[in-house]
């Protein structure tokens, strides 16, 4: 479509009155612009902390390469982490758990720190890409491919730095890229009252999923491990996967409280939003609702002055749709800049908040981000109906009102 | 021309129904410098709005050269106000917070002329009614002669063939009306179609031609007195 010349002057003049009436309200237009931003932002945030569970729930998805839907969260005995013979045992269990010829697997996005003869523990194929090793002093190696692996001192006379480790259950095979100092040993963050007696050694261990890096005094230190025991199964449904599992459980004297699939949590967890984020949620919506009142309190309503102006402008030459126009200008500059500022405020919190690596998390940021920009273009549709609606119920003279009178 | 023909204009509410002109017609040629006067009420504001396509008649039929009012629609009438009508009121009605400036250049970008020429049109506009150092200036920060004249400089410089008075007089003193009325009828002299509604005979006099309303009624028209008295002395 070709912009006739006139059309072009159109647009300028509105600009300019736009831009002129912008510049006479400047600190208004600030403070709305900026709480309709902190709103939006808001809003952003709580969408995409909400999305991420929605996200993992509609695709399906799990923090491993399998679905969510047959990935099962078991919840055993806690206290059965601190000790090292309960542990043992657990490690047991939870190996048992494996079945190639029921293509069950089972493991821990957990250090498969064990002691003694027990040589290596691997978790399954399927579960492999459970975590990463980060290198978060720079002295360990860095371990993001999922074959990777750091061994125990006595498990490193056998596996050398260089050397491969194959899974006998699975057939996988690890890269030894480390070997840690003789008599390196961890307390579980939770066993810190046992002192050292419940420390786990780990000279016979091996290390593939931490966020860990080694001291260098040669000790091992594990800053953040997920404790989590997951089953697969590509078939079965939640009761056959739970008495699977309560039948080896009550081999290895072990308690199961609880296995949920991953979808089925993410849902639970939905639901529990309302109730987890309810303080969130309030400043939102009075956020909203005071940046709304504001912005249309300051564009349209504000007492008769916006009223006569209009009214002076027709007066003036100036066409209905000029003014319908500029007020969605006026209107469509703030929502434009507020959403620009919640857009990268709200990401750099979300990255702050929850990390760079969260794919997911960013994912639903991305995926979010149009149904954000809708909800800004509805605000800008409402604020001009509502304008043309002023527009359209009085006639010119009503609205130069007191100054022009009968 | 502006031609009226049996225009009638009604106000109704829930507790009234006012008939504000009564069948109005009137015939006001281009060139014309016209005063509508009348007590408050009798209907001259309502007859000002009508021309200015600032309200709608209820009945009748009204044309500005030939192009018929009571037929178009509200864009239609924006259109048509733009093209002919420019309008002073008692009350000034500027922006406060724009500049002398910018409130004269109002129509001037409602009618999209280029940037040069709005400045040179408003720069001629206020150098004419000697205002030109004010351009700065604020409305508030000028007295109300002064700012009568902005509001004057803001009709003129669009350049619209008919100008539209609406008691321009009523909020300034007396020396400042004179002035006010000598600069009407020097844009009269110069072609313009004026019409000021006003109360007062010092105003009307500066008129050619008194229309006086009643009631919604055209009680006195000086324009026909002079016609029939012309066609009597024929």
């Amino acid at each position: 479509m070709r912009i006739e010349t006139g059309e072009y002057m159109k647009i300028r003049h509105i600009l300019k009155i736009t831009y002129m009436e912008i510049n006479q309200h400047l600190f208004n237009f600030i403070i709305t612009t900026f709480m309709l931003g902190v709103s939006f932002g808001l809003l952003f945030i709580s969408f995409t902390v909400l999305g991420q569970y929605g996200y993992k729930l509609i695709k399906n998805q799990s923090v491993l390469s399998v679905p969510a839907s047959q990935l099962y969260v078991i919840n055993l005995d806690y206290y059965k982490w601190f000790s090292l013979d309960t542990a043992k045992d657990m490690y047991e269990f939870i190996y048992s758990l494996n079945d190639k010829e029921q293509g069950i697997c089972a493991g821990l996005s957990f250090p498969g720190a064990l002691n003694e003869d027990i040589d290596v523990y691997c978790i399954s194929k399927e579960l492999l890409p459970v975590g990463k090793l980060t290198d978060t002093q720079g002295t360990a190696a860095v371990l993001e491919d999922g074959e990777s692996v750091i061994v125990g001192y006595e498990l490193g006379k056998r596996y050398p730095v260089g050397s491969r480790i194959v899974d006998e259950n699975s057939g996988n095979v690890y890269n030894v890229t480390q070997v840690l100092r003789r008599g390196s040993e961890w307390l579980p963050p939770n066993a810190a009252k046992g002192g050292i007696e419940e420390a786990v050694r780990l000279d016979n261990c091996l290390i593939m999923d931490a966020d860990a890096y080694v001291r260098t005094n040669g000790y091992l230190s594990i800053l953040a491990t997920s404790d989590t025991v997951y089953c697969y199964q590509p078939e079965l449904g939640e009761e056959e996967i739970n008495a699977y599992i309560d039948q080896k459980a009550e081999v290895y004297g072990m308690r199961v409280y609880h296995t949920i699939s991953l979808q089925k949590a993410a849902w639970e967890s939905l639901l529990e939003i309302p109730q987890t984020y309810s303080v969130d949620i309030g400043l939102i919506t009075i956020m909203t609702i005071i940046s709304v009142i504001a912005i249309f309190i300051s564009i349209l309503i504000s007492n008769d002055y916006k009223k006569q102006m209009f009214g002076i402008l027709l007066s003036c030459g100036w066409t209905g749709r000029d003014i319908r126009v500029m007020t969605l200008l006026e209107c469509a500059s703030r929502v434009v800049l507020a959403l620009l500022g919640a857009i990268l405020g709200s990401y750099f919190y979300i990255t702050y908040a929850y990390g760079a690596e969260n794919e997911v998390i960013h994912q639903a940021y991305f995926i979010l981000l149009p149904v954000l920009i809708l909800v800004a273009a509805g605000f800008l549709i409402l604020c001009n109906s509502w304008s043309v609606h002023r527009l359209a119920i009085q006639k010119p003279k009503d609205l130069i009102g007191g100054m022009y009178k009968e | 021309m502006i031609w009226l023909k049996n225009v009638s204009k009604r106000y109704v509410g829930d507790e009234f129904d006012v008939l504000a002109l009564n069948h109005i017609n009137l015939e006001i040629q281009a060139g014309e410098f016209v005063a509508i006067t009348g007590a408050s009420g009798s209907g001259k504001s309502t007859l000002l709005n009508l021309i200015g396509c600032m309200d709608s008649a209820s009945e009748g039929e009204l044309y500005i050269d030939s192009l018929p009012l009571h037929q178009a629609n509200t864009g239609k009438l924006d259109q048509i106000r733009k093209q002919y009508i420019s309008f002073v009121f008692q009350h000034f009605a500027l922006l406060p917070e724009f500049t002398v400036y910018e409130n004269v250049e109002i129509p001037l970008l409602a009618r999209s002329y280029q940037r040069k020429e709005r400045r040179e049109r408003i720069r001629e506009a206020l150098k004419r009614l000697g205002i030109e150092k004010y351009e700065k200036k604020f409305p508030d920060q000028l007295s109300g002669g002064q700012q009568q004249r902005v509001a004057i400089a803001r009709a003129l410089v669009a350049d619209s063939p008919i100008i539209l008075a609406d008691e321009p007089t009523g909020a300034i003193d007396t020396k400042n009306t004179e002035q006010l009325m000598e600069f009407l009828s020097e844009i009269n002299k110069n072609g313009k179609t004026v019409i000021v509604v006003t109360h007062s005979d010092f105003v009307a006099d500066y008129a050619k031609r008194v229309i006086q309303l009643n009631d919604g009624l055209i009680i006195r028209d000086s324009g026909k007195e002079e016609k029939s008295h012309e066609k009597n002395n024929q």
